[in-house]
C-alpha cells in the first residue's frame, strides 16, 4: 500500500514536471523571440515603450502557442515528450548528473524542432523570427535549457 | 395566456423567415450567375509568371523557369525566345518574373525582364533591357541589380512597370529574413526604385545615399510586392504587397514615402507572434485596402476603355491564396467598393492584364494545368 502511494507521487511529480518544464521552456522562449523582434524594430527607429514590450510579450506567448503543426507551444511540447525520456536513461544507464543532462537535452530538443520546422515547413526559412539572429537563435537553446533544469528541480528526489 | 401565443408568434416569424429567405434566395444566386464567358487562350504553362501585348498581336510570357514564350494567333509556340540573360532559377521563388515594353517599343523594340541573378547563397532582383526582334532577343544590357546580395530565395518580387517620363518602377522583395532592411536606405531590400529606361538613377529620385549620391531608392518599407501600375489617367501609381499572414496590401505610391513595412502591418508572423505591435505609426503611409486575412494579390491591371464600360478606371487583381480577381474601385484616393470576381473557378490568378481588345486575360497557375483565359461579358 505504501509502495503504490509513493509511486504516485512519482508519477504525479513527473507530469507536473514534464508540465511546468515545457511551459518554463515554452514562455522563456516566447518572450526571448518577442524581445528580439522588438530589437529589430527598434533598429531600424521604432519607439517600443514598456508597455509596447509588454503587450506584444503577451500577444506572443498566446499568438505562438496556436497554429497546428507550426504551433510553438505544441512543438515544445512534443519536442520535450522525447527529449526527457531520453535523458532519463542516458542518466540511468551512463550515470550521468541529471542536472547536465536534462538542461542538454532540452537545448537539443529546441535545437531539433527549430531545424525541422525550418527544413519541413518553410522552405530552410527561420520560422521564428526571432531565431533569424545567432543570439535570437542561442536565447531558444537557452530556454531549452531551462526548462530541462526545471524539469531536473522538480523530479529531483528529496533526501 | 401569454405562454399560449409566445410560441405561435415565434413560429409565425420563424415561417415569414423562411418564405423570405426562399423568395430572395433565388434573386441572390441569379445576380450571382457569371455574366462572362470564358476560353482557354494557351494552356500547358510550366509556372507562368507575366506577360505583356505587343503591337503585333503576338503575347510574351514569361515562364519562371527561365522561359520567355511566345503566344501568337492563340498558340503558344514551341520554340521559347532566345538570348535570355543568365539567371538564378531555383524551382520554387526564383528565376524569370515579368515582362514590360519600353514605352516607344515601335520605336526601339526594347524590353524589359525582371529575374534573380546569382546564385542560392548570393542572390538579387535584376532588370535587363534587350531588344526583341525576329522571336530572339539582342542587346542584352543589365539596367539594375539589387544591392546587397542576399542569402535567402524567398520574397524577390520584381515588378516593373513605366512612367510618363519614360522612368522604371521595379518592385524589390525585402528578403524575407532581412526584413528590417525594407527601412534601410543603403540597401535595396524592402522597396521601390526608380531608373531611367537605361539603367541610370533619375536626379529627381527622392533620397540621396551615405556616400552623397542619388539612391534608385523611390519608395521603400515594402514586403513582397507582386503588382505595381501607373494610371495615366490619374496619375497615380498603385502597388499591391503580400503580408505575412494578414496584412496584405493596396498602397498608392507616391516618392519618398514610407510604406511601413516592417514597423507597421496588420499582419502577423507565420508563427502567431508579432511582425510590429503597430498597425499604423508615425511617418508611414497607411494602405488605402487591407486584406486580412490574407488572400496573396499577385498582378494588377485595369480596365481603360475595356469591354466592361461599368468597370472604366477599376483595378482588377489576381489573388492566389484567395482564388478571385477582385475588382477594386478608387475614388479620390480611396477604395470606396470592392468585388470578387471568378471566384467559382477556383483557381490561384497568378497574374491579370486587360488585352488590346478589351477582354481580360487571366494567367492560372495549376499544378499541371497552367494557363491563360479570356474572359468577356456575355453580350
Amino acid at each position: 500500500m505504501m509502495k503504490i502511494e509513493v509511486t504516485s507521487i512519482q508519477i504525479l511529480r513527473l507530469v507536473l514536471g514534464f508540465m511546468i518544464s515545457v511551459t518554463v521552456a515554452y514562455i522563456t522562449a516566447s518572450i526571448t523571440q518577442s524581445l528580439f523582434v522588438l530589437d529589430g524594430l527598434k533598429g531600424v527607429g521604432a519607439d517600443i515603450s514598456t508597455s509596447v514590450y509588454l503587450q506584444t510579450i503577451w500577444h506572443d506567448i498566446y499568438g505562438l502557442s496556436w497554429g497546428g503543426y507550426t504551433s510553438y507551444g505544441r512543438n515544445i511540447l512534443l519536442a520535450f515528450a522525447v527529449a526527457m525520456p531520453v535523458a532519463s536513461l542516458v542518466c540511468h544507464f551512463m550515470k550521468m548528473p541529471k542536472s547536465l543532462i536534462f538542461p542538454l537535452a532540452g537545448s537539443v530538443a529546441m535545437a531539433t524542432l527549430l531545424f525541422v520546422v525550418k527544413v519541413n515547413y518553410f522552405y530552410n526559412m527561420d520560422f521564428y523570427a526571432g531565431t533569424r539572429s545567432y543570439f535570437g537563435y542561442l536565447s531558444q537553446l537557452f530556454a531549452g535549457a531551462l526548462g530541462g533544469l526545471t524539469f531536473t528541480l522538480i523530479t529531483r528526489k528529496s533526501s | 395566456m401569454s405562454y399560449d401565443v409566445l410560441p405561435v408568434r415565434r413560429l409565425f416569424f420563424f415561417v415569414s423567415f423562411i418564405l423570405i429567405g426562399m423568395l430572395v434566395t433565388p434573386w441572390i444566386n441569379a445576380d450571382q450567375i457569371p455574366k462572362y464567358q470564358t476560353e482557354n487562350l494557351v494552356e500547358g504553362l510550366n509556372d507562368p509568371y507575366a506577360f505583356v501585348f505587343l503591337p503585333d498581336g503576338d503575347i510574351l510570357l514569361t515562364e519562371k523557369t527561365g522561359k520567355l514564350r511566345i503566344i501568337r494567333d492563340g498558340v503558344l509556340l514551341s520554340q521559347p525566345v532566345n538570348g535570355l540573360p543568365e539567371m538564378f532559377i531555383d524551382g520554387k521563388y526564383c528565376g524569370l518574373f515579368d515582362v514590360v515594353l519600353h514605352p516607344r517599343f515601335e520605336e526601339n523594340h526594347y524590353i524589359y525582364l525582371s529575374f534573380t541573378f546569382g546564385r542560392k547563397d548570393a542572390n538579387a532582383t535584376r532588370v535587363a533591357r534587350a531588344r526583341y526582334v525576329d522571336g530572339r532577343l539582342d542587346d542584352v544590357t543589365t539596367v539594375f541589380t539589387g544591392f546587397p546580395l542576399k542569402d535567402t530565395i524567398n520574397g524577390p518580387a520584381g515588378h516593373l512597370t513605366f512612367l510618363p517620363d519614360e522612368t522604371l518602377l521595379i518592385t524589390v522583395g525585402d528578403g524575407f529574413r532581412y526584413r528590417e532592411k525594407a527601412q534601410d536606405l543603403e540597401s535595396m531590400l524592402g522597396k521601390v526604385v526608380r531608373i531611367t529606361d537605361d539603367g541610370k538613377i533619375p536626379l529627381n529620385n527622392p533620397f540621396i545615399n551615405k556616400a552623397g549620391d542619388r539612391s534608385p531608392v523611390w519608395t521603400y518599407g515594402h514586403r513582397i510586392s507582386l503588382g505595381i501600375l501607373y494610371d495615366p489617367v490619374t496619375n497615380t501609381i498603385y502597388e499591391h504587397e503580400n503580408g505575412p499572414k494578414g496584412g496584405d496590401e493596396l498602397n498608392i505610391l507616391k516618392p519618398g514615402k514610407n510604406y511601413g513595412w516592417p514597423i507597421a502591418t496588420y499582419g502577423v508572423d507565420y508563427s502567431g507572434a508579432y511582425v510590429s505591435p503597430f498597425q499604423d505609426y508615425p511617418n508611414t503611409e497607411k494602405p488605402i485596402v487591407d486584406w486580412t486575412p490574407s488572400i496573396a494579390p499577385a498582378g494588377i491591371t485595369q480596365c481603360r476603355g475595356c469591354l466592361w464600360s461599368e468597370w472604366e478606371g477599376d483595378l482588377f487583381i489576381g489573388m492566389l491564396a484567395g482564388q478571385h480577381v477582385r475588382r477594386v474601385r478608387v475614388d479620390n484616393g480611396v477604395a470606396t467598393h470592392q468585388e470578387v470576381l471568378f471566384k467559382e473557378m477556383g483557381e490561384r490568378i497568378r497574374n491579370v492584364q486587360f488585352g488590346p481588345d478589351g477582354a481580360l486575360y487571366v494567367m492560372i497557375e495549376s499544378i499541371g494545368n497552367s494557363r491563360v483565359i479570356r474572359i468577356e461579358p456575355l453580350s
